[in-house]
């Protein structure tokens, strides 16, 4: 027999009110606790492609900025 | 200061160029520019929405907004350079200075449009110089904003403003009945940096794809403390719950990991600029509490979600009065929109509790089997098993800086006895320190694994549904551990596919024909101590218990 979705909402709403409870309940009442922090191990993303996208969109722009409009003069 | 001059001296020279073309030339590039910009404020979130959810999501913002800028600016200039082949004479000075001041305004325009771009691309939160709004330890109060006043931030205002204010008049989108300030607020202080203020210096992920989060809450009308310090007051506070998926988590799928810059309600502003705010505290699972709360108040504190499980459960706290008297509408994280559902209050939240009984969501199949001898925890450092792999030959396996695999898939004859350096070899999937590899034999045969359609009737009749769901184990507090890669041997050769923190689906799975000779191992990434009781298929509307297990998952030695 599958669970009907309304479950999953449940769990959800489960949540949040549990996070409000001990929100409302403990944080106030003792000194806040430390937050985990991410694994020293994980991965992060190399600027290198975000500041060669941008020295390209930089020489796009001026590129397209500069363009010569070469209008001739009426006589 | 490096970063701005190089802006002014952009600007100079796009003033110099349309001075010396002349008034009407400068006149007719300055409404090209306009357009174009108007142009691509417009189609920026349709534009930039497909690339979020591809491997481009970093700079998929940054790119729709200057690309689409460029192009239709392009565009423009050749049109009006065809239909407009004559000059205007004007008096020499008169050229000059009235071609400086269009040049100026263009020049003003398009760097603005170029600075606000750049600050939604996936790189560092200080660019040279230039770090603009970020945390800052020297602001003592959560979430700790502050700028630098960097000169370049008065060019993207400048251009900011003009497009508020013409997407209030004139440049009205005739869809979706809002402008620029109604739906981006701030956005000179979200380019330059609050996007790009994520953990790591700004190197953990600034997106994510906007299907990886489900679950959305919005709960109202609540009173909690919002400053982490011993009997703070209670304040009114609005309250964003929310599950992310691993396909939204840092480091190829290991931690989700979020700054309160990178999320903030956005107001129900009625035509006006809207206004946002940004989360003062949290709440979140961890190794230890089922639920734990938390504060922004320093630089430092940043949600994340506990190491290895598939999945991350955030509330965030909003305080009430920091939205100036306007109903939160969306909320936007990691640079997505989200519509917020219809508020609910905590006491219903509650109440779905009481009667629901905290009941997790699942499906035991009445067919699953115990599968405890085909799970095994090999030493992590070599783990990959029927061949050994030197990383100067690894093909499209991408690997870290200790040649653990990451990403990619490759196919590499069988051996296991190739003579390889340690230093040169590759290790197998990545794990932190604190996690192991759960290595499970689920080649397709009777008794095995029931995932393969001639072993599992669903697997068999729900067709598409079957193949996009989950591969997972679950342990005994419902916390789902995702297959990270799969080692495919046919006795030949080794197939190596890693997911690149993509949680693998059935689909991912080559063909398996029953009773053959081949030898499928999936590995999953568990944190040590927890106690492994399932495989499961996930799928959107439930977890499919298909195999039992009973594992404690050992400590790494």
């Amino acid at each position: 027999m599958a669970h009907p979705n309304h479950l999953r909402f449940l769990r959800r709403a489960a949540f949040a009110g549990f996070a409000v409870l001990a929100a409302a309940g403990s944080a106030a009442a003792q000194a806040p606790a430390a937050p985990p922090q991410p694994d020293r191990s994980l991965a992060l993303v190399s600027p290198v492609g975000g500041y060669a996208l941008m020295a390209i969109a930089t020489m796009a722009l001026v590129g397209v900025s500069l363009l010569p409009s070469k209008r001739g003069h009426q006589d | 200061m490096t970063i701005s001059l190089i802006a002014f001296a952009v600007v100079l020279l796009i003033t110099y160029w349309w001075s010396n073309a002349g008034a009407f030339s400068a006149l007719l590039h300055l409404a090209c520019v306009i357009v174009a910009g108007a142009v691509a404020f417009a189609v920026w979130e349709p534009a930039s929405y497909p690339l979020l959810s591809s491997g481009f999501d970093g700079y998929a913002r940054g790119t729709a907004l200057i690309g689409t800028f460029i192009v239709a600016l392009l565009l423009l200039r050749f049109l009006t350079d065809k239909l407009v082949p004559m000059n205007l004479s004007l008096p020499r000075a008169a050229d000059v200075t009235v071609g400086a001041a269009f040049g100026a305004a263009s020049g003003v325009l398009s760097v603005g449009m170029l600075v606000i771009s750049m600050g939604y691309f996936q790189s560092t939160v200080t660019i040279g110089d230039y770090t603009g709004w970020s945390r800052r330890s020297d602001v003592p109060t959560a979430p700790n904003f502050g700028s630098d006043n960097a000169p370049v931030a008065t060019i993207a205002s400048i251009t900011a403003g003009f497009y508020e204010y013409l997407s209030w008049g004139s440049f009205t989108p005739w869809l979706g009945g809002g402008t620029l300030a109604t739906h981006s607020p701030d956005l000179v202080r979200m380019s330059g940096s609050l996007n790009r203020d994520s953990y790591g210096e700004g190197l953990a992920r600034v997106s994510m794809q906007p299907e990886a989060l489900g679950g959305l809450e919005f709960l109202g009308g609540l009173r909690v403390p919002l400053i982490g310090a011993l009997n703070a007051p209670e304040e009114e506070a609005y309250a964003v719950s929310f599950t992310v998926s691993q396909d939204g988590f840092d480091g190829g799928g290991a931690q989700f990991v979020l700054t309160p810059s990178q999320v903030r309600l956005v107001g129900d502003s009625k035509g006006k600029e809207a206004a946002t705010a940004h989360p003062l505290s949290w709440a979140q699972a961890t190794s230890e509490l089922p639920v734990g709360v938390f504060f922004f108040g320093a630089p430092s504190n940043v949600a994340t979600s506990v190491p290895a499980r598939g999945e991350g459960t955030f509330a965030l706290f909003f305080a009430k009065k920091d939205m100036d008297g306007q109903s939160p509408k969306y909320v936007e994280l990691k640079g997505v929109r989200y519509a917020l559902p219809k508020m609910k209050s905590a006491e219903d939240a509650l109440q779905a509790l009481m009667g629901g009984g905290g009941a997790r969501e699942k499906f035991q199949d009445p067919e699953a089997t115990p599968i405890d001898p085909l799970v095994e925890f090999p030493d992590p450092t070599y783990a990959i098993g029927g061949t050994v792999i030197n990383s100067n030959d690894k093909g499209g396996l991408v690997t870290d800086t200790s040649n653990f695999i990451v990403g990619g898939e490759q196919k590499f004859p069988r051996n296991t006895t190739a003579a390889v350096g340690a230093d040169l070899r590759i290790r197998g999937f990545q794990v932190a320190a604190d996690q192991r590899i759960l290595r499970l034999d689920a080649r397709a045969a009777a008794g095995g694994v029931r995932i393969f359609p001639d072993l599992n009737e669903w697997v068999r009749s729900a067709g598409a549904e079957a193949q996009d769901s989950r591969v997972a184990v679950i342990d005994s507090t419902g916390s789902k551990y995702y297959a990270v890669g799969l080692v495919e041997d046919d006795g030949q050769w080794v197939f190596v596919r890693s997911m690149g923190g993509r949680p693998l689906t059935l689909r991912d799975i080559p063909v398996q024909p029953m009773g053959s000779d081949k030898k499928l191992a999936l590995h999953f990434r568990v944190p040590a101590d927890v106690q492994i009781v399932g495989l499961v298929l996930s799928t959107p509307k439930e977890d499919r218990i298909v195999n039992t297990m009973n594992q404690k998952v050992p400590k790494r030695e």
